[in-house]
C-alpha cells in the first residue's frame, strides 16, 4: 500500500478516479463513457508514439492523467469524436512540442486551449468534490514542494477579485489550482521561480476573465504562462 | 357614392389588420436568471413553433448560456440583458448549460428547454 502512494502519479490517479466515480450518479452513460473513451484514446496515443520511438511498452500514467483532465474539464454534451481528438491532441503536444527535447507546455492544458479558442464547452465536470480536492491538492503541493505556485497564483487572483466584487473562494477552479497547475514537467521548480509562474498565471487568468471571458480563463492563462517557460528556465538556468 | 367608399376602404383595412394580428407569431418571452451556480428557472416549456425570446441576466459574474439543440451560444454579463430569439420549431427535451467557467460549481449549472 506504501508503494503505491510513493509515486505520486498513483496518488493523482486515485484522486481523478474517485472524483469520476463521485460525478457518476449525477450524469448519466455518455458521461462514463466519455470519461473512459478520453482516458483509452490518451494512453493508446502515447503508447503509440512510445513504442515508435522506443520499441518498448510501459504503463502511461502520464496518459492516464492527461486523459482524465481533458476528457473530464471538456463538456460531455460536446460531439463524441472530441474526447477521442483532444485527448490525443493533448499527448501530441507533449510529444512534438518540445525546447532542449523537453515539453514546456502542459499537455492536458494545450489541448484544452484549443478547444477553449474553438468555443468547445469546458464544464469542469471532475471538478466534483471540493473538499476531497482541497485535501489531496495540499498534499500533492508538500510532496511537490509548489507552495511558491499556489501563493504566487491564489493571493493576487483573490485581491483582483474581490476588488472586483468577486468571491475568490467561489470563483477559483480547485482542480486547476491542486492538479493543472502544479503539475511537475512543466512548472517548474523552487519557491521563487514557482512564485512567478503562479503570478503570471494569476494575472494573465484575470486579464482573459475581464476582456475575453467567452474563453475559459484559467486554461488560457495557463497556456501563456507555459508560454514564458523558455524564458523562465533561462532566468534560473535550471532543468524543469 | 363617397360614403360607401370610405366604409368599403375601412372594411378592407380591418379585415387587412386582423390577417396581420393571427399572422403574427407568437412571442413567447422568458426570463432566465443565472447566478453561482444555478439557472432560474432551470426548466423552460414551450410550444412547437413558438417564436422564443430569452431574456438572460446574471446577478454575479460573467455566466454563459449554451442550447446546443438550437446553436445558441451566448455569455451573460453583470447587470446586462442578453436576449436571444429563436423558433422552437423542434420537439424534444434538449439541455442547456454554462458555458463560461463561473466558479467551482460551475459544472452543475444546468437546465432544460422542453418543446411539446
Amino acid at each position: 500500500m506504501m508503494r503505491l502512494f510513493k509515486d505520486i502519479k498513483n496518488v493523482v490517479i486515485l484522486l481523478l478516479l474517485l472524483l469520476f466515480f463521485i460525478q457518476i450518479p449525477q450524469e448519466n452513460i455518455r458521461f462514463v463513457l466519455w470519461i473512459l473513451t478520453g482516458v483509452l484514446f490518451a494512453v493508446i496515443t502515447d503508447l503509440a508514439i512510445y513504442y515508435t520511438q522506443h520499441k518498448k511498452l510501459f504503463l502511461p500514467k502520464s496518459a492516464i492523467i492527461t486523459g482524465f483532465i481533458v476528457a473530464g474539464i471538456i463538456s460531455f454534451q460536446e460531439p463524441f469524436w472530441m474526447t477521442i481528438l483532444f485527448p490525443i491532441i493533448a499527448i501530441a503536444a507533449k510529444h512534438v512540442i518540445k525546447i532542449h527535447h523537453k515539453h514546456f507546455l502542459n499537455p492536458a492544458n494545450t489541448a484544452l486551449f484549443i478547444a477553449t479558442l474553438f468555443n468547445i464547452s469546458l464544464s469542469w465536470s471532475l471538478e466534483s468534490n471540493i473538499y476531497i480536492l482541497i485535501i489531496a491538492g495540499l498534499y500533492f503541493v508538500y510532496r511537490l514542494k509548489k507552495w511558491g505556485h499556489i501563493l504566487g497564483f491564489f493571493i493576487p487572483l483573490s485581491v483582483l477579485l474581490l476588488l472586483r466584487g468577486t468571491n475568490p473562494l467561489l470563483m477559483i477552479s480547485w482542480f486547476f489550482l491542486f492538479i493543472m497547475l502544479i503539475e511537475p514537467k512543466t512548472s517548474g521548480i523552487g519557491f521563487l521561480r514557482g512564485l512567478i509562474f503562479g503570478t503570471i498565471a494569476s494575472l494573465s487568468s484575470f486579464v482573459i476573465l475581464i476582456f475575453i471571458p467567452q474563453y475559459d480563463f484559467f486554461v488560457f492563462g495557463l497556456f501563456i504562462t507555459n508560454l514564458c517557460n523558455p524564458l523562465l528556465d533561462k532566468l534560473f538556468s535550471s532543468p524543469r | 357614392m363617397r360614403t360607401q367608399k370610405i366604409r368599403l376602404l375601412l372594411g378592407l383595412l380591418l379585415v387587412t389588420l386582423s390577417i396581420c394580428v393571427q399572422a403574427a407569431p407568437k412571442i413567447k418571452i422568458c426570463k432566465i436568471q443565472a447566478s453561482q451556480f444555478k439557472f432560474m428557472p432551470s426548466t423552460i416549456t414551450v410550444n412547437k413553433n413558438d417564436h422564443v425570446r430569452m431574456i438572460l441576466t446574471s446577478t454575479d459574474v460573467t455566466h454563459g448560456f449554451k442550447l446546443e439543440a438550437y446553436d445558441i451560444n451566448t455569455k451573460i454579463e453583470k447587470d446586462k440583458k442578453t436576449v436571444i430569439n429563436f423558433v422552437a420549431d423542434k420537439v424534444g427535451t434538449f439541455p442547456f448549460i454554462c458555458s463560461v467557467y463561473c466558479g467551482s460549481g460551475h459544472r452543475s449549472m444546468k437546465g432544460t428547454l422542453i418543446v411539446k
